[in-house]
């Protein structure tokens, strides 16, 4: 059924588009900046259309490069080995870091993952068992389903527990996790780093066992919890235009934009 | 084997035309019923999404009216006296006290209020129930220093909730908290106003609805987790239990749930149901009208056919006696092979009676030759006989009685010969072996010849005998003058023959050329006319027709009474048709007779006249 639908758009899209025209559908977490990248692109090769629709997510846009229903797929997470199988492949073009965030009025500024998982799991409630001031801990959390929900299970394999808390408020995107964590200033809760724009000192992201979500440590690789910025495709599939939208984000003019959205890039192909 | 039912036109053709006018309905059917369908779960969609959106509206509503409340009650002078009283003696009751009468006018499910260290105070479902610190979202965030509304879940469950910092002397002492559960009651406050179930659910399953525990949705509905992924709203409809349902995710304030509303369609179920068999009996009377109809044209269609069939086989029947085998063929069929059964009996039939009136020809010729050869072989020792005769009375050394006797055989012999001369002629005339002898002769002289000849007759019978010539009547014609007397001769005797007293009278004229009866004939020649009238036994009018006839008389009796073979009317009757003309018989019984004809002859002018006697 969403396939049908998916196809449907990829076919609307291009239709109205006309030939020359590359949709990348998949996940949301990377529709921001995959939208700046194709705007971008565009004003370069006028005649060129990058379509990037909303999300179906990445294992939907998976299936659709697949099902050669696209030729390009945005995708935030590492491919399933049955996926590699199917012959598809990945570039990896930007990193990002999931970063747990508290409010305003909380000062602890670094976890271990144990405290995270006593917190996810109920058993610490309030900021000061964790050296922090007499204010109880709200949760913000996003869907397990989510990407990066799921990354954070993967980076810190104490927290299983993430969302089934029942003291905890569901929050769909990295917006309203920045609005709530201003609204509750005493709560936790996480987000794409690059999401909180550099002119927010309210908020604060934490360091969780001694390495910060900061770009040293991502880098280096020390800062485990990482959403991967991927164009998912079929390499004999390829066709002129997608090439040319790949070789423009490895290029100067592309970096510059992952730069400006506080990615770090991976440009090595 | 034989004796099968008839094979007919009319039941394929019913049968096609039934299947056309089913085919016909079926479609008008579908058609209906689909339209049926889409208008009515049209009609369901409208009335589930203007639910929803009243249902949202009254939650929506709510978050006014307990900001306003919560405001009010903040300065209310009973509340902050309560709060002065705990701050100053311990006390908690005029504060419970304050409170609980307060309760009973606000209309609102959550009435709670806790000190600094976010301790309940008082709580309306258990007034005696205190100092305990359940974790409730948005009280440390009111004794921060701010109003606050929230959504979140309780341990009432999920609630939209007003706190409210309460400052005395510049200090937060505590919080007060108005809220809605949104339990149960109100699902079915917004299900009686609304006229359908409602629920409301997270992604851990239904946490409150109008609707009993056993009809709730179950959290492993894949609807719930869809609509929620999804964040747009689902519709669902259980067939079975005839409901339909909307799942609806909402953001109210700043939690997320579904609002499930669920009409019981059973409604639309009936109407559609209703209008399916309203439309079927319809559709069963159209056919059925349209099977008699069509049974009624085809009936009419093929009955001419039938009717020549049965047409065919009464002619069949009659010409041959056969049946036509009609058995496995229908009315077409039929109507064919009729047609082609009575075509070869017909061409039987006639190639039969042609064949016959060979024969009958061929036999008649036959008989007239044989008879023509005979009397011309008989005639050949009459003419003997008759000379013999001749001689032997020319002898003088006969006795008287001797004398008497030759006479009387001599007149045997002639009336004999003049028989067989009728025979042969009639039977040259039959044979078409007679033919006239065209010269040119003067009729009176014919006229002439026959008075002479039966004047003297007449003498001896005692009748009186007159001719009467037209002045007229041309002295030369050409015909034939031997036929001609031959006619008049036969007539004569005839007239003599049966009169016994009284007159015999001849009579011959010129017709007026401007005689109504030959207008038109003149310029074909000269028509002589002539008569023979007497005042004998007459003929009657039933026997007129047959006397011309060969053999005839009009008494078979008169034949043994006045002799002669009956040839000899018959005779005058052909020869006169032969000259053109036709003989007329006027008379009366007992009065006596008129025969009269016409003949054509050809008009000789006057220089040839005396050429032509001479």
């Amino acid at each position: 059924m969403k396939n049908c639908i998916l196809a449907l758009c990829v076919w609307a899209l291009a239709f109205a588009a006309g030939a020359e025209t590359l949709i990348i559908p998949g996940s949301g977490a990377n529709e921001v900046l995959l939208k700046q990248l194709a705007e971008d692109f565009q004003h370069q090769y006028p005649s060129d259309q990058v379509q990037v629709p909303p999300s179906i997510g990445s294992s939907g846009g998976i299936k659709a490069v697949m099902n050669d229903e696209t030729i390009l797929a945005r995708v935030g997470r590492p491919l399933r080995e049955a996926e590699a199988k199917a012959g598809l492949k990945q570039w990896i073009f930007a990193r990002d870091a999931i970063a747990f965030a508290v409010g305003e009025a909380v000062t602890v500024r670094s976890l271990s993952s144990s405290q995270l998982a006593d917190i996810y799991s109920g058993r610490i409630d309030n900021w000061r068992t964790l050296g922090g001031a007499d204010a109880p801990i709200r949760l913000l959390v996003r869907e397990a389903t989510e990407t990066s929900a799921e990354i954070l299970r993967r980076a810190f394999p104490a927290l299983q527990k993430l969302d089934s808390l029942q003291q905890a408020k569901l929050v769909n995107h990295d917006y309203e996790m920045i609005e709530l964590l201003d609204k509750y200033k005493t709560a936790l809760g996480w987000m794409t780093a690059s999401s909180l724009p550099s002119a927010r000192t309210g908020i604060h992201l934490l360091a969780i066992d001694g390495a910060s979500p900061t770009r040293p440590d991502m880098a280096s690789g020390k800062y485990p919890a990482l959403l991967e910025f991927s164009l998912v495709f079929k390499e004999e599939r390829l066709n002129e235009i997608a090439r040319r939208f790949i070789a423009y984000i490895a290029s100067p003019a592309g970096q510059q934009i992952l730069k400006e959205n506080g990615v770090v890039a991976e440009a090595n192909r | 084997m034989k004796a099968r039912l008839p094979r007919t036109l009319a039941i394929p053709v019913i049968i096609l035309l039934s299947l056309l006018s089913l085919g016909a309905l079926t479609l008008g059917y579908w058609i209906n019923v689909r339209a049926l369908e889409k208008a009515l779960d049209e009609k369901e969609h409208e009335r589930l999404a203007a639910v929803a959106y009243a249902a949202i509206a009254l939650i929506r509503d709510e978050q006014p009216r307990l900001s306003a409340l919560a405001k009010a009650l903040q300065d209310n002078e009973r509340i902050t006296q309560g709060f002065d009283r705990l701050a100053e003696t311990d006390d908690i009751t005029t504060l419970r006290e304050a409170m609980n009468n307060l309760y009973v006018g606000l209309n609102v499910s959550v009435f709670q209020a806790s000190d600094q260290t976010e301790k309940v105070l008082y709580r309306a479902q258990a007034p005696d129930r205190h100092g305990d610190t359940p974790v409730i979202w948005g009280v440390a965030e009111a004794l921060a220093g701010e109003e606050i509304t929230i959504v979140s879940k309780g341990p009432l469950g999920l609630a939209l909730r007003v706190v409210t910092p309460i400052r005395r002397a510049g200090r937060i002492v505590g919080t007060l908290m108005v809220g809605q559960v949104l339990d149960d009651a109100f699902a079915r406050r917004i299900a009686q106003r609304a006229g359908a179930e409602a629920s409301f659910a997270s992604p851990s399953g239904v946490w409150a609805s109008s609707a009993p525990p056993e009809r709730r949705l179950s959290p492993d509905d894949p609807g719930l987790t869809h609509s929620l992924s999804a964040k747009t709203a689902i519709e669902e409809t259980d067939v079975v239990a005839r409901k339909r349902r909307m799942l609806m995710p909402l953001k109210i304030v700043d939690e997320v749930f579904v609002l499930v509303i669920e009409s019981d369609i059973s409604g639309s179920y009936a109407l559609l149901r209703e209008s399916k068999q309203a439309l079927l009996l319809k559709s069963l009377w159209i056919l059925s009208g349209a099977i008699l109809v069509g049974a009624a044209f085809t009936a009419y269609l093929l009955r001419p056919l039938k009717r020549l069939q049965l047409e065919a086989q009464a002619l069949v029947q009659r010409i041959s006696g056969q049946e036509i085998e009609t058995d496995g063929v229908n009315e077409i069929g039929a109507a064919v092979r009729a047609f082609e059964v009575t075509t070869e009996v017909w061409n039987r039939y006639t190639a039969n009676l042609e064949i016959a009136r060979h024969a009958a020809d061929a036999a008649n010729l036959a008989k007239s030759q044989f008879l023509a050869n005979m009397s011309h072989e008989i005639r050949t020792p009459m003419n003997g006989v008759l000379g013999m005769l001749e001689l032997l009375l020319r002898d003088r050394q006969l006795s008287s009685r001797q004398q008497r006797y030759a006479e009387l055989a001599q007149t045997s012999a002639k009336s004999l010969l003049r028989m067989i001369d009728d025979v042969f002629d009639f039977s040259q005339i039959e044979a078409g072996q007679l033919e006239l002898v065209y010269r040119v002769f003067n009729p009176r002289e014919i006229i002439n010849e026959v008075a002479m000849l039966f004047a003297e007759v007449a003498q001896q019978k005692g009748i009186h005998f007159a001719t009467q010539v037209d002045p007229k009547l041309p002295t030369a014609v050409r015909g034939d003058p031997g036929r001609l007397r031959q006619i008049l001769s036969n007539l004569m005797d005839n007239a003599i023959k049966f009169t016994e007293q009284g007159s015999v009278t001849l009579e011959a004229s010129v017709v007026d050329e401007r005689a109504e009866t030959y207008k038109g004939k003149a310029d074909a020649g000269l028509w002589l006319r002539f008569a023979v009238r007497d005042t004998g036994i007459g003929v009657a009018p039933e026997v007129k027709e047959q006397i011309f006839e060969a053999f005839a008389q009009a008494d078979s009796s008169a034949a043994r009474r006045y002799g002669g073979a009956g040839l000899g009317l018959t005779i005058a009757s052909r020869l006169v048709k032969m000259m053109g003309g036709n003989i007329n018989l006027v008379s009366e019984p007992g009065c006596g007779s008129q025969f009269s004809f016409s003949v054509r002859v050809e008009s000789m002018d006057a220089p040839t006249r005396n050429e032509a006697v001479g």
